[in-house]
């Protein structure tokens, strides 16, 4: 080797030993220490509300979209009780009056119009809907009960996804009609996925990431077995 | 005794010896760069996320189109003595493409577009089909049935509506099916 690369490194060496071995060094290097400690510190400390704020922010601006969810919900269930009920001049919300009244809360008509009504709400495969669930409530003994329950037992067919899938929303929609004893509440309830970005082969894309950057879509097709 | 070429390599021995210091100062200092250099990466990263001037409104869109669809009485039935929509019972005698193009007039006709289907909920059949936009529509379904991905293409949203409508035998019950495409850029 050359002497002078030897004498170089030997020279490096030296002045690592002496920096590690003079007192006057490393009390010095203890305070930088020290010094670091607090700026790490309070770095990790501005990290960890920059990503407060970011969230917060982001919940925020994600409630947007899930208000339309609701308002679905609401938009059906209106529709549902203004609707004709064929053959009779009466609506659906006049014949839930009347099956309070008469038939002793057996719903067996609201049940039907309720099933027909529903029936191809899935019929295309961007909303994939779990449940559709109507609950008739009414005065008993002074207190809202629950009269009459229509769930997912009933209705097996819009069970399209296995249930507690873990992107599955609901929604509810709730209104009060006078009936002949007191008022009736009824409440629908949606479980469905958020609405979501058809894309290509039928698979879907979630809107928080941008369902515009996954770019293609399927042309809608019908789903088969309704 | 010290001969010239020494007393030479000595001159150049400390010359090299001040250049050495160079590396041991940056092994001396190497958290402090390393902190320094994440610091920095951090700061602009957080701005960059906090600051945000791009948002994704391709759903936006849509849903206040489907809404506005779904509200006013561009399908929707309304009496005529005073005035009220009734969202969720469709009017057959507004079922057109024409009344439809010409309420939701957007200016920017290279945007949004639909496809509005009611379907019969007894046996399925399509009861009406209009557009709105329609050229746009068959554009951008093209784009997306060939597969075209990125922010040339375009995306569907579909909602479904259970309805009233009114045919020749009276009241039936449907779902109207709203497909909106909106252009990815």
């Amino acid at each position: 080797m050359d002497n002078v690369l030897k004498y170089r490194i030997i020279r490096i060496k030296m002045k690592q030993i002496n920096y590690l071995k003079t007192g006057r060094k490393w009390g010095k290097r203890g305070e930088d220490m020290l010094v670091d400690f607090w700026a790490i510190l309070i770095f990790a400390v501005i990290i960890l509300l920059f990503f407060i704020l970011f969230a917060t922010t982001k919940s925020g601006s994600n409630k947007t979209l899930t208000e339309f969810d609701g308002k679905d919900a609401n938009f059906m269930l209106d529709s549902f009780l203004r609707a004709p009920v064929p053959s009779e001049d009466k609506t659906v919300a006049e014949i839930i009056v009347e099956e309070s009244a008469v038939d002793g809360g057996k719903f067996d008509r609201t049940g039907k119009l309720f099933e027909e009504f529903f029936k191809r709400t899935n019929t295309m495969n961007s909303i994939d809907i779990n449940d559709i669930h109507l609950e008739i409530k009414g005065y008993n003994s002074g207190s809202m009960n629950i009269v009459k329950d229509k769930g997912a037992g009933s209705f097996g067919k819009y069970s399209l996804i296995s249930s507690g899938a873990a992107t599955e929303k609901s929604y509810s929609a709730t209104t009060t009609i006078p009936g002949y004893t007191g008022n009736i509440q009824i409440t629908l309830r949606l479980s469905q996925l958020p609405l979501v970005g058809v894309n290509v082969a039928g698979t879907s894309t979630n809107p928080t990431n941008g369902a515009g950057s996954t770019g293609g879509a399927q042309a809608p097709v019908l789903k088969q077995g309704h | 005794m010290n001969t010239i070429s020494d007393r030479r390599m000595g001159k150049r021995q400390k010359k090299l010896g001040n250049k050495g210091q160079a590396p041991l100062f940056f092994l001396e200092n190497a958290f402090r760069i390393g902190f320094l250099m994440v610091a920095l990466l951090a700061f602009f990263l957080l701005v960059n996320m906090y600051i945000s001037n791009k948002m994704d409104t391709n759903r936006l869109e849509a849903e206040v189109l489907a809404n506005r669809i779904i509200y006013s009485d561009t399908i929707m039935y309304q009496d005529a003595k005073t005035s009220r929509i009734y969202p969720g019972i469709v009017d057959m005698d507004r079922f057109d493409e024409g009344i439809l193009n010409t309420n939701i007039d957007y200016q920017n006709k290279r945007h949004i577009a639909a496809n509005i289907t009611l379907i019969n909920n007894q046996n399925g059949a399509i009861v009406g089909d209009i557009y709105l936009n329609k050229q746009q529509y068959a554009e951008l379904n093209i784009l997306t049935m060939q597969k075209s991905t990125g922010k040339g293409s375009a995306t569907h949203y579909i909602k479904n509506y259970p309805v009233t409508y009114k045919n020749t035998n009276g009241y039936d019950y449907g779902t109207l099916v709203i497909d909106i495409i909106v252009p990815n850029s």
